[in-house]
Formats: C-alpha cells, sequence, structure tokens
C-alpha cells in the first residue's frame, strides 16, 4: 500500500464519519476486513488514547532482610472524570516467592509506594493514592490528588471478548520515544473455566479495545504461572504461554466498587 | 584412632556454657577430628563420699542460677530475651562472681540459691577481655555467707575437682572429674598461635590474659560461671567453655585470675589494663631459646616510637627475666604487660631481630584501649549504634578515631529509607552538625517532633564522608495491610469431591461437599446443612478438579458480586436440592488485617477478625487484641503473655483495638501505683489473669 492510497482511505473515512452515514464500528469493519487497522488506530487514539496515562511509583524489593527501592513506571488508565486510575496490581505488590525468584518462606516481596501519575495535555506528575487493589482479578486502582473534568475510559458500554476476536490495547510510550500513542492488536485465542474462569490471548498488557474503541477487557500477564510454565524441558509445550484478558463487564464491577472506596495511606507510623 | 590432622582452629569447636531460652546457645559445631588431645592421666584417685560431701557442702549453698533478661540487637532493634547461668558469692557483701558473657548485655537480673530464695541482683562490673563479671545480690542480710578461692591452687593433671552450677537452668547440679592439664591454651598444635587472638571474638578477646585449666567434670550451657572446686571446697577455677564434640572437656579460668579480676571490679567497676603496642608469641620454632617474640608492633604505638621491630625478642621487663618457649608460657607475660601501672617507665631489655647487640629501651606504657564500645538500639533512626572505640577502629582500619558503627538496619526503616540509605557498617559521623561519639548523643532525636523534619547525617562509608538526609519515625510501628476489594462468600467450608471420588463415596455427583458453616453464612439461612453436595452454581457445574483444591468452590463465587442472588443445586442424602442466597462480602483474611509492634510490651499485635473469634469460638462482636509474636525477654514475654492470646484488658482499660493498647499501656507505666498490672487474656476457651510488671513496661519505655 503506497502512501498516497492510505491518505485517501483516511480522507474516506473522515468524509464518511463527518456524513454521519457509518458508525466507528462499520468503518472499522470494513478496514478490517482488508486487513487495514488505520480507522481502528485513529479512533482509539482520538478517543481514548487521552486517558491512558504514565504512572511512576517506588518499588521496594525486600528479601532476607535487605531492601532495595527502584523507580518503576506502568501504564495506567483514567476510570473516572475525578482521577481514579486503573493499574495492573503487580504495580503496587509482588510475591516473589510465589515466582519462584525466592525460596518459600523467604518473604520476597515488592511494595510499591510514591505512586505519580502525569495527566494528559500536562508536564507535571501529580501524585496519587492507592485505593484499592483486587489481586485475584490482578487489578488496582490508584487516585490522584485534586483531580476533575479528566477524560476516562466509560465502562457503561462494553464489548464482549469471545475466542476468535481480535482486540487492540492501547499504550503509550516512554518520554524517550514521544510519550505517543499506540495500538497494539491481539487476539482471543481461547477460554477456560480451569482453575478460573479466563479468556486465554495474546497480545500486549493493558486495557483492549474492540475495532469500535470499546473496552472488551483488561489484558495482563499471569507471572506465576508464566514462572510455572517455563523450564518444562525439551518436549516444548508451550501451550500455556499466554496471557489472560479480564473481561471489561468484571473490569466494570470492580471499578464501581473500588469508585466508593477511600484512598489508603500504607506504612504511616502512629502519630504522624 | 589417628591423631587429628585437621587445622581447624580450636576455638571453633568451643562454646560458650549460657544456657539461652531456647535451650542451646552453643555457638558452632565441627567434626569431632578437629578435637585435640590433651594428655590424661587416668584417674584411680577416687575420692571418697565424705571427702566429695565436704567439698559440696563448702560451697553449693553460695553457688546461684543467674536469670538474665538479655537485650540483643537485630534488624536495628533489640530484643529481649531470657537465659541463665551460674555464679558463687564470694565476699560478705554479697558479690557474686560469673562470665561476662552470662552478665554482657544484660538489662536485669535475679539470682536463685540452692534452697529456692530468689533475689534481684545488680552489675557492679565485667570485664569481656577476661570473661568474669561480678554481680551483687540484693535484699538479703549482710553479711553473706560465701564460698573461697584457692590461696594457692597448684593444681595438677589427674586431680579430682567438681563442677557446680545450672547446667541447661538445672540447678544443684554437681559433676565431678580430674584436672586434664591445668594450663591449656586452645590453640591445636596444628595452627598457628600467632593467630590465636584473630580467632577470638573480634571485639571481645577473652583468654588473652590467661591460660586455661582444662578438665572433663561434665558442665553444659547453664554452667558458665559456676565455679570448679577441689576436694578441699575451694574455688580453684570458674566453668567457662565446654566441648561441642570430643567427650567431656571442659575449660575453667584459674582461680587467681578470676580472683583478681574480681576484685579490680568490686573496688573500681572496672579493669584498668595496659599497653606497649605490641603483640607477642611464643619461641616455639624460631631456633632461639630465651625471651619472647614480638610478633607485631602497632603502628604508631608506644614500642613503635621505641623502635621496637616484629621479629625481636624481650628478654626482660625491669628485673623480671622473660621466658615464653611455648604458646602456653604467652598468656601470663601478656597479663604482667597488662597490670603495668600507666604512670610509670619500664625498661625492656630486647635482641633485635637481626641479631645485633642487646639494648634496652625505656616505654611508658598507656592505657589499653577499650575493645568494644556501648551498643543501642536506636528506633526513631531504625538502626544499631554502637560507639567505636580506637581499637575497634584500628582492627577495621578506619580513617576515624571515633563515632557510632552502624550495625544492623530496620527493613524499611528511617535509616534503610534515608536519601541515600545508610549502609550497615558505615560510621556515623554528625547529626546536623553536631558530632556523634556515643549512642546518648542521639538523645535530641529521642521525643517526637511534629512535623517529621529530615536529619542530615555525615557518615564514613567505603572510606568516603558522604551525607544523607533521613527522616525520623517515632512510635510503634503499624503494618498497614495492602487494601483489598471485597469479595462474594457463601459463609461456608467445602471439600471438593472430583469424579474419581464421588463413586467410592457413594455420592451421586462430583461437586463440593459443604464441612462446615460459618456464622452469619448465606448458604447456612438458605438451609444448606453440614453434608450436602453444592454441583452447580446459577446453572454451571463447579468443577472439582481434584481431593484437595477447595478454593475453586470460592473463586467460583467470588466471580459473582456482592449482594446478587444466586442459585446453587445439589443433593441432599442423594436427593436433588436447591438454593438461593444472597452473597454478602467475605470477612477480612488474616493477611488483610492491620498489625503492629508494640514497642512497650515487645510484642507483635494484630487486629482481631472474624475468623479468629469463630476459631475461638467467641462472640462475633468480641473485642481486642491477638498477640501474634512475643519477646521471650520483654515485660509480655516475662508475663507469659503467649502467640495466639487475645488481650481484652489491660489493668482497669478495656482493650477494644490496636489503637487502645498504646494508651493504655502509656498511662499504667507513668501512674504510680502496684508492682503488678493485672492483664486479662483469652487462651483456650478461657478468661485468665497475667501479670506485667510496671518496672518493665517502664523500662521499655526507651
Amino acid at each position: 500500500m503506497n502512501r498516497s492510497n492510505a491518505l485517501v482511505r483516511v480522507m474516506l473515512l473522515m468524509l464518511l464519519t463527518t456524513m454521519g452515514g457509518a458508525t466507528p464500528s462499520a468503518l472499522a469493519n470494513q478496514t478490517l476486513e482488508r486487513g487495514d487497522f488505520t480507522a481502528t488506530y485513529r479512533i482509539l487514539v482520538e478517543q481514548r488514547a487521552k486517558a491512558v496515562v504514565p504512572v511512576r511509583y517506588v518499588i521496594t524489593l525486600t528479601a532476607g532482610g535487605q531492601e532495595q527501592r527502584n523507580e518503576d513506571r506502568t501504564q495506567g488508565v483514567l476510570v473516572s472524570a475525578d482521577g481514579l486510575v486503573l493499574v495492573p496490581a503487580r504495580a503496587i505488590s509482588l510475591d516473589l516467592s510465589a515466582l519462584g525468584r525466592a525460596p518459600p518462606g523467604a518473604g520476597a516481596e515488592a511494595r510499591s509506594s510514591g505512586f505519580r501519575v502525569r495527566l494528559p495535555g500536562s508536564d507535571e506528575w501529580r501524585d496519587a493514592d492507592l485505593v484499592t487493589r483486587d489481586s485475584e482479578l490482578g487489578l488496582a486502582w490508584l487516585r490522584v490528588r485534586e483531580a476533575s473534568g479528566l477524560p476516562f475510559i466509560d465502562f457503561n458500554e462494553v464489548a464482549e471478548p469471545v475466542p476468535g476476536r481480535r482486540f487492540y490495547t492501547l499504550l503509550r510510550t516512554s518520554d524517550e520515544w514521544g510519550a505517543v500513542p499506540v495500538v497494539r492488536p491481539g487476539m482471543v485465542l481461547g477460554e477456560t473455566r480451569v482453575p478460573r474462569r479466563t479468556l486465554l490471548v495474546d497480545g500486549m498488557p493493558g486495557l483492549a479495545f474492540d475495532a469500535a474503541g470499546l473496552p472488551m477487557g483488561f489484558v495482563d500477564i499471569d507471572l506465576a504461572a508464566m514462572s510455572r510454565a517455563q523450564g518444562r524441558g525439551l518436549g516444548l509445550d508451550l501451550a500455556d504461554l499466554v496471557m489472560h484478558m479480564l473481561p471489561a463487564r468484571r473490569v466494570a464491577a470492580a471499578t464501581r466498587l473500588a469508585e466508593t472506596l477511600p484512598v489508603t495511606r500504607l506504612d504511616a507510623p502512629a502519630g504522624e | 584412632m589417628p591423631m587429628p590432622t585437621s587445622p581447624r582452629p580450636l576455638v571453633t569447636v568451643l562454646a560458650c556454657l549460657l544456657a539461652g531460652a531456647a535451650g542451646i546457645t552453643w555457638a558452632t559445631a565441627a567434626p569431632s577430628d578437629a578435637a585435640p588431645r590433651a594428655s590424661v592421666l587416668p584417674s584411680n584417685l577416687a575420692p571418697d563420699a565424705a571427702t566429695l560431701a565436704g567439698a559440696r557442702d563448702a560451697v553449693m549453698p553460695h553457688v546461684v542460677s543467674i536469670l538474665v533478661v538479655r537485650e540483643d540487637f537485630a534488624d536495628g532493634e533489640s530484643k529481649l530475651s531470657v537465659s541463665s547461668g551460674s555464679g558463687t558469692v564470694i565476699d560478705p557483701q554479697g558479690h557474686v562472681i560469673t562470665n561476662a558473657h552470662v552478665t554482657d548485655r544484660g538489662r536485669s537480673f535475679r539470682v536463685v540459691f540452692g534452697d529456692g530464695r530468689e533475689r534481684e541482683a545488680v552489675m557492679v562490673g565485667q570485664d569481656t577481655a577476661a570473661d568474669i563479671a561480678v554481680l551483687r545480690v540484693q535484699g538479703e542480710p549482710l553479711p553473706m555467707p560465701h564460698a573461697r578461692f584457692a590461696e594457692d591452687a597448684d593444681l595438677a593433671s589427674g586431680e579430682t575437682v567438681v563442677a557446680m552450677g545450672a547446667p541447661w537452668g538445672l540447678s544443684n547440679s554437681l559433676s565431678a572429674g580430674v584436672v586434664n592439664n591445668p594450663r591449656r591454651l586452645l590453640v591445636s598444635l596444628f595452627e598457628d598461635e600467632a593467630d590465636y587472638e584473630d580467632q577470638l571474638a573480634e571485639d571481645t578477646p577473652t583468654g588473652r590474659y590467661y591460660a586455661w585449666i582444662q578438665h572433663d567434670a561434665a558442665i553444659a550451657p547453664g554452667n558458665s560461671g559456676g565455679p570448679l572446686v577441689d576436694l578441699r571446697g575451694r574455688i580453684v577455677g570458674v566453668n567457662t567453655r565446654g566441648m561441642l564434640f570430643g567427650g567431656d572437656l571442659a575449660f575453667a579460668i584459674p582461680a587467681d585470675d578470676a580472683r583478681a579480676v574480681a576484685e579490680a571490679l568490686i573496688a573500681h567497676g572496672r579493669v584498668q589494663r595496659s599497653s606497649l603496642g605490641l603483640r607477642l608469641r611464643s619461641l616455639r620454632g624460631t631456633g632461639h631459646d630465651t625471651g619472647v617474640l614480638v610478633n607485631a608492633v602497632q603502628k604508631g604505638g608506644v614500642a613503635d616510637r621505641a623502635g621496637l621491630r616484629p621479629g625481636d625478642r624481650l628478654l626482660r621487663l625491669d628485673e623480671l627475666a622473660l621466658h615464653a618457649p611455648q604458646a602456653v608460657d604467652v598468656p601470663a607475660i601478656q597479663r604482667r604487660i597488662a597490670e603495668l601501672p600507666a604512670t610509670r617507665p619500664v625498661r625492656l631489655q630486647i635482641a633485635p631481630a637481626d641479631g645485633g647487640a642487646l639494648r634496652t629501651v625505656e616505654l611508658r606504657p598507656v592505657p589499653a584501649p577499650i575493645d568494644r564500645g556501648p551498643a543501642r538500639a536506636f528506633a526513631p533512626f531504625g538502626m544499631v549504634v554502637q560507639t567505636l572505640t580506637p581499637a575497634m577502629a584500628e582492627r577495621r582500619r578506619l580513617p576515624v578515631e571515633g563515632g557510632l558503627l552502624v550495625g544492623s538496619l530496620r527493613t524499611g526503616g528511617p535509616a534503610t529509607t534515608a536519601r541515600p540509605p545508610i549502609p550497615a557498617g558505615a560510621v556515623l559521623l554528625s547529626a546536623d552538625g553536631r558530632p556523634l561519639r556515643r549512642p546518648a548523643d542521639l538523645s535530641p532525636w529521642r521525643t517526637p517532633q511534629r512535623p517529621a523534619r529530615p536529619v542530615v547525617l555525615e557518615f564514613l562509608a567505603q572510606g568516603e564522608r558522604r551525607i544523607a538526609a533521613l527522616t525520623p519515625s517515632w512510635g510503634d510501628h503499624h503494618r498497614e495491610p495492602l487494601p483489598e476489594l471485597p469479595k462474594a462468600w457463601a459463609g461456608i467450608e467445602v471439600q471438593p469431591v472430583p469424579p474419581s471420588l464421588a463413586t467410592p463415596l457413594g455420592l451421586p455427583s462430583a461437586g463440593f461437599r459443604v464441612t462446615r458453616l460459618y456464622p452469619g453464612s448465606p448458604l447456612a439461612s438458605a438451609g444448606v446443612q453440614v453434608g450436602d453436595l453444592l454441583v452447580a452454581l446459577e446453572g454451571e457445574a463447579l468443577p472439582a478438579l481434584n481431593d484437595l483444591r477447595a478454593e475453586l468452590f470460592a473463586q467460583r463465587v467470588r466471580e459473582f458480586e456482592i449482594g446478587q442472588r444466586v442459585r446453587f443445586t445439589g443433593y441432599r442424602n442423594g436427593s436433588p436440592k436447591a438454593w438461593r442466597a444472597t452473597l454478602v462480602a467475605a470477612p477480612l483474611p488474616a493477611a488483610a488485617l492491620r498489625s503492629m509492634e508494640q514497642r512497650r510490651l515487645r510484642t507483635q499485635l494484630r487486629e482481631l477478625g472474624f475468623f479468629d473469634r469463630v476459631e475461638r469460638d467467641l462472640p462475633l462482636d468480641q473485642a481486642g487484641v491477638l498477640v501474634q509474636a512475643v519477646e521471650p525477654g520483654g515485660p509480655a514475654g516475662l508475663a507469659h503473655l503467649r502467640a495466639g492470646d487475645v488481650i481484652v484488658r489491660i489493668g482497669d482499660r478495656r482493650v477494644e483495638d490496636l489503637d487502645s493498647v498504646a494508651p493504655a499501656l502509656e498511662t499504667l507505666a507513668d501512674e504510680q501505683g502496684p508492682a503488678r498490672i493485672p492483664v486479662t487474656i483469652l487462651r483456650q476457651g478461657e478468661a485468665r489473669i497475667l501479670q506485667l510488671e510496671r518496672h518493665w513496661l517502664q523500662e521499655t519505655a526507651g
């Protein structure tokens, strides 16, 4: 595909959109049929990307009485106008012994603090507090202090993930690459109910959307399962090396509950 | 049996005879082939019963068990434990001689006599270099009856001796044996005697000034500090060390050495020693037959300034001829030098290493450096600090003479989170510009300041003088669990029944068998009973994968929302049944409950949760806090509080929750009142009263 053809296609899509003759979903489907995701890219970047924000924090690794602190970052998604940010629970805490990285009982744990979020259109890192997490779902929520009127992902209408369906994870690069949005396609590869109900996917961790920009689910790595799946010898049985997607309706339900909770201040000595 | 060939240092197979709270404090283990061979004479001189009884009656009534509340340091905090040793009343004023390693880091002492009398004791002085300490018994009428040292304990191999004390804390114990060697230096035939001092504990070089009495009267941890007695009923030694392997080998400090140190401690509270700034070794292997060899010279020390060099031999000290053909002869010379008055010059006759003419130099001894400075945990900084003495600095080759040596650090505490973090092994030099020389220099930061302001610390680490900003923290350290989103709960425990198990059990289907109904259980309210089999939830089969994974049931329930009404189907006694239940929020698991380190009580406490109450058959609104861990030597440990207890009342104050503990303790500790404060606990279904000692609460305040 040469540049002029692509440009024509984009202009045509814009024309059709402005004429109101087709829904974003219909447009996306038309282009998808031809293996072209430009419309989806535009929908996601223009309508959703402002809600994808970088999150920085200090991760403290404790093992064998020793402590190490490092700065880390993750992708967050604004899920309310007043600054509720959805992040993966592994960015909040991680039991490293469950990953086989430390002997059982060694108490190796990573725990995060000092959360900061950079809001869209700003170069300022704003302090945020932990609201809650759901370690089973792999989700956590931060709240940016004194925030209002922010763009956010609305879970009132969601897409249903089913095996065989494509999805698109919306991410934001680091400052080194301009902090620009990127769209990574993925696919729902299967589903299982054992040991828990989950969709097996490939793609990238983060909030996934369908081609029309509706949230479909939260994709993440099951680090413990991934750790167990590795090193199984030369049989190369790699079927378990997949990512998991939590359907958006469950993300929505958990987020509704998290929205009602106050923030948590961790590890404050008494009286301080 | 062949002679051992291992060059393993002998001291590694020795252990102090201090009985710890856990029973064993033997420091280290080593293969038995590392044990030395002593020439032991066969003892065919078994004493008659009357002689043995005479020795026993002369000393045993004056032997005491010593109970010590000991403060050790780990993870940046102090840890209190209880240990025991032995001792002997040695004069009418009630002074008790024991080992310094019995009393070392002791916060409180009690002595228990053979007839069961228990008395407080106070520290008079301790000398770690000689491993001798003296306590004084309180509350006994004076003059006190006491045991006596042998004036002329000229012990010979094969002579019968009796060890008395409290092995493993068992008081009134006595064992008999013979002297194996009255002058034993703990250096094997296979190691360099010059390494001997290096192998002694780094900052407590015990054993520098005497040779030991080696004997085979059975001793064990708890005998430390107890007397070794001859058949005339005289103290001939102080039992100090035992052998882990190789039979009943015991080592005692000779009576004359022990008594001299004890007398100095009683008179001055400490032993002042002198130093010439040199280290000595015997002539063994040198080809020389007179004098004692200078093994090392302290740079810039007295001997160095006088021109002494390693390899020189000392022939005379003033009028005294020095002669050390064997290693065992060296400690007496070391002691002689240590006893020189620091005010008077001495003359040394020297045979130079280069074979030159004999020469005599005049030296003025200097006070020996203090081997080890006092240590203290400083909670606001989350670190253990120790006064850095010049001797410690020299051993560590630090380019400073003073400061506070940082020991262990509290994980996540102010020191480890300072910017930059302060590492263990650093030397604190100043805080906010004020020099730091002793732990007491940190007192300005002991009391809380609101808001907490960073302290600028200057410290030495890896040869560099750095600065860091440290924000102190005060008060009990709360551990807040990470929050967790509430989950739906059906209020039951289940046993998985996979298909392969359902048939042999005679059950109609695979599923989950109900094994317990919790109070307030939604399924119990819906009519479910223990023994019912649940096979589906909202029409979808509940998968029981194997015999063990009961959590799959709970996971499936958690996929629904709190407040959601769901339909379970299953069987009761083989007949199909269905139940409708409205799911509720699951009670918090233990990991999600708040906990705290209570510093006054020296305990780890946690909120009382739903499952704690159910386990203990308590009302669901039962107030109180759960004890998770207890320091054996802390106020709670000494009151016999245990992990698993629930504290419901301290004194006249109800304990509602974690936040009510500290105020109750603060008030009670500060009040004048009875010596003991009753604490009501719940244990094994009963309410019990334990007694907290008020003075201990006051002790642990700092």
